[in-house]
């Protein structure tokens, strides 16, 4: 079954569509560029074809390009190819949202779409200035199909935008080539998930994903852990080490952070890119390796290099001129209710998530079965086995309104805490409720939304810590937690001394370097926090 | 022996944008709409759905806010202006008598007059539904023809 919307001025291809073909879902029509534009923001992504007219007969005002002293002849031109101008407007806002102009291409050929309108895999037209219906209906199968068929190349988080398609093909060309790729983009935009499920997998290497991030490794420790080391080749150095380089060969090395590479490591990376071959800290000889190199970071590194932080020659070895620049999740046209499911399957596949929800299951005497998140609208019939997570249409909107600055791993907290919250505030089935849908209330979205789960502030004399503590948390996750925050408030109150943490943490400055190894197993970044610090 | 005439080919000056303007008007109000419902239905649909759907094609047309408006009115409301018997722009006048497609609009458009009184008058046959359709399609294959031949040329 396909969502269609059709923008029509006239009722009858509506009604000749639900009366001949019944099995798909029908919105509208609606009159207009303005009507057609609140149907789609209703709809949520979840429409999957525009059918749209062409000739318009509606009042001037209500046309897209009519204005103040417009002649006779160009108002008759504007209704003709009225259509053709919301087609337009339209893909500002959609871009790859499947239209199907109902005119032949032939009737329009004279009428030169605009660049980019006429896209063959996005816009369709009739093969007939009047069609049937089962021609219809085979066409609006064929595109349905084949926008499902794309969606399920990858998972949603992806997104549907044309940034994000070029993207995909451009990476999927870089995959499979010799060179290293570079992972630009703002955190939590996922550059860690495409390198290991995209770039990783169409690599077409046997070997394995290994993954560093620079960022937490101290900068004296980093050379061994990349390259390896022999026993006794650094102070408690025991034992002969294999480093990442080694363990990713013949697959692919992700380096995260890479920005965050000491010179001394700079150097060996370049000789390694060089040579193809790398030689463990203490150690004489020469070991070959074959990876695939993707290194990733939170800032253009050309300007690391103008900054002479990070050497020129080392950023000519990675390829700069492919850079592939992730776009944060407010640009990449995502479905809100697609990746909803998307980041609650993924939580559902860890023990946390799944045991609350199979007590809940028991609890309420439901038998073991699927989860079905639902993004908006009515709640599906009750099915065998199925739990509905509900989120309202209001917490939709609110999803949808939000900018994520955090990007998809705050769209995934946010997520995951919203079913984790409305779970721990249920005991037993709410009066009137089905025991099958938990619902998931718009003002929890707005409290897990408006919480800014890093924040400490200092008041008076003492940090302000807010944390979210989840149902059956550990002491010890609640005190890492309150840790982690401290920690950042520190850093951020001292610009990232950490000599001056240390004298504060520890009364000696000279312990800086136990500090900072402590800040980076709390999973702190600098890079994050210096950023924080810029703004 | 004389080759006919083709009066798209001698438009008075400045009558080709006009009259464009006019059959598309008429490809769409008349030629689009008149078998619109018919040709959905696609091929060997049921005999009762055709008859319905051939009168509704007929019958209304256009739908305006004032209801149904027939075939043959819509085709009064257009024809004047493709015979000279009014302007089709102020002052610029065409004439498409004699045309091969005009007069093949023409004479289907009388043949569809005729079934549409017939159907007012209760009679809705098989006679009378195929001569509709029939009727209808070439009406619209001729409303076609003539745009594009103008557009084209």
């Amino acid at each position: 079954m396909a969502d269609i919307l059709i923008v029509d001025d006239q009722d009858r291809y509506a009604e000749l569509c639900r009366r001949t073909m019944p099995e798909h879902h029908y919105r509208g029509p609606v009159r207009g560029w303005q009507e057609a534009k609140s149907a789609l923001e209703r709809g949520q992504g979840r429409i999957d074809v525009v059918l749209l007219d062409v000739h318009f007969d509606i009042p001037e005002q209500d046309l897209v390009g009519f204005h103040e002293g417009i002649g006779a002849r160009e108002l008759q031109d504007l209704k003709r190819r009225q259509g053709v101008e919301i087609l337009r407007q339209l893909r500002k806002l959609w871009p790859d949202l499947p239209v199907v102009l109902m005119t032949s291409r032939q009737e329009l050929a004279l009428e030169s779409l605009p660049e980019g309108l006429s896209d063959e895999e996005y816009t369709y037209f009739l093969d007939d200035d009047v069609v049937d219906a089962q021609t219809l209906r085979g066409q609006i199968d064929g595109i349905v199909a084949s926008r499902r068929g794309r969606e399920a190349d990858g998972p949603v988080y992806w997104g549907a935008s044309m940034a994000m398609r070029r993207i995909r093909r451009k990476l999927a060309i870089l995959a499979r080539g010799r060179l290293p790729v570079v992972l630009l983009g703002p955190t939590g935009t996922g550059k860690s998930l495409i390198a290991r499920h995209f770039v990783h997998t169409r690599s077409g290497r046997p070997g394995r994903f290994v993954a560093v991030d620079l960022s937490t490794i101290p900068t004296d420790l980093c050379a061994a852990h990349l390259f390896g080391a022999v026993k006794g080749s650094y102070t408690g150095s025991i034992a002969d080490r294999v480093g990442a380089f080694e363990a990713a060969s013949g697959g692919t090395l992700f380096l995260d952070e890479v920005g965050n590479l000491s010179s001394d490591a700079q150097k060996m990376l370049l000789s390694v890119l060089q040579e193809g071959v790398i030689t463990r800290l203490g150690d004489l000889r020469e070991r070959p390796v074959d990876v695939k190199l993707v290194v990733a970071a939170n800032e253009d590194l050309r300007a690391r290099v103008a900054r002479g932080d990070f050497r020129a020659d080392l950023y000519m070895r990675l390829n700069p001129a492919t850079t592939v620049i992730l776009p944060p999740l407010a640009e990449r046209g995502l479905d809100q209710g697609r990746l909803l499911s998307f980041c609650l399957e993924q939580a559902l596949a860890r023990p946390y998530l799944r045991g609350l929800i199979e007590d809940y299951r028991q609890g309420v005497g439901l038998p073991p079965g699927r989860v079905v998140v639902v993004a908006g609208g009515a709640v599906p019939d009750p099915a065998e086995g199925v739990l509905h997570l509900q989120f309202p249409d209001r917490g939709m909107r609110l999803l949808s309104r939000h900018h994520w600055p955090g990007n998809l791993r705050e769209f995934s907290m946010v997520a995951e805490n919203a079913v984790l919250f409305a779970l721990s505030e249920l005991s037993g089935v709410p009066p009137g409720q089905r025991p099958d849908v938990v619902q998931v209330r718009a003002k929890l979205v707005r409290d897990m939304l408006s919480a800014d789960p890093t924040s400490a502030q200092l008041e008076g004399d003492a940090w302000h810590h807010t944390i979210a503590v989840r149902p059956q948390e550990t002491l010890n996750r609640v005190a890492v937690e309150c840790e982690r925050q401290y920690f950042e408030a520190l850093w951020l109150e001292h610009e990232g001394s950490f000599a001056e943490m240390a004298a504060l943490l520890l009364g000696d400055e000279g312990h800086a370097r136990k500090v900072q190894l402590r800040f980076n197993q709390l999973g702190l970044k600098v890079r994050e926090l210096k950023a924080q610090l810029r703004r | 022996m004389v080759e006919p005439v083709d009066p798209l080919q001698r438009l008075p000056f400045g009558a080709r944008g006009p009259l464009l303007d006019h059959l598309s008007r008429l490809r769409h109000d008349l030629g689009k709409y008149v078998s619109l419902q018919v040709r959905w239905l696609g091929a060997s649909p049921p005999p009762e759905a055709l008859r319905q759907a051939m009168m509704a094609d007929l019958l209304e047309t256009h739908r305006g806010p004032g209801g149904g408006i027939d075939a043959p009115t819509v085709w009064a409301g257009l024809r004047p202006a493709l015979v000279g018997e009014v302007p089709l722009d102020d002052t610029i006048t065409v004439d498409l008598s004699g045309d091969v497609d005009f007069e093949r609009l023409d004479d289907a458009m009388a043949r569809i007059s005729g079934v549409v009184r017939d159907l007012r008058g209760g009679v809705d046959g098989p006679q009378t539904v195929a001569t509709g359709i029939e009727a209808a399609r070439t009406v619209s294959d001729a409303c076609r023809a003539l745009w594009s031949r103008l557009r084209g040329g």
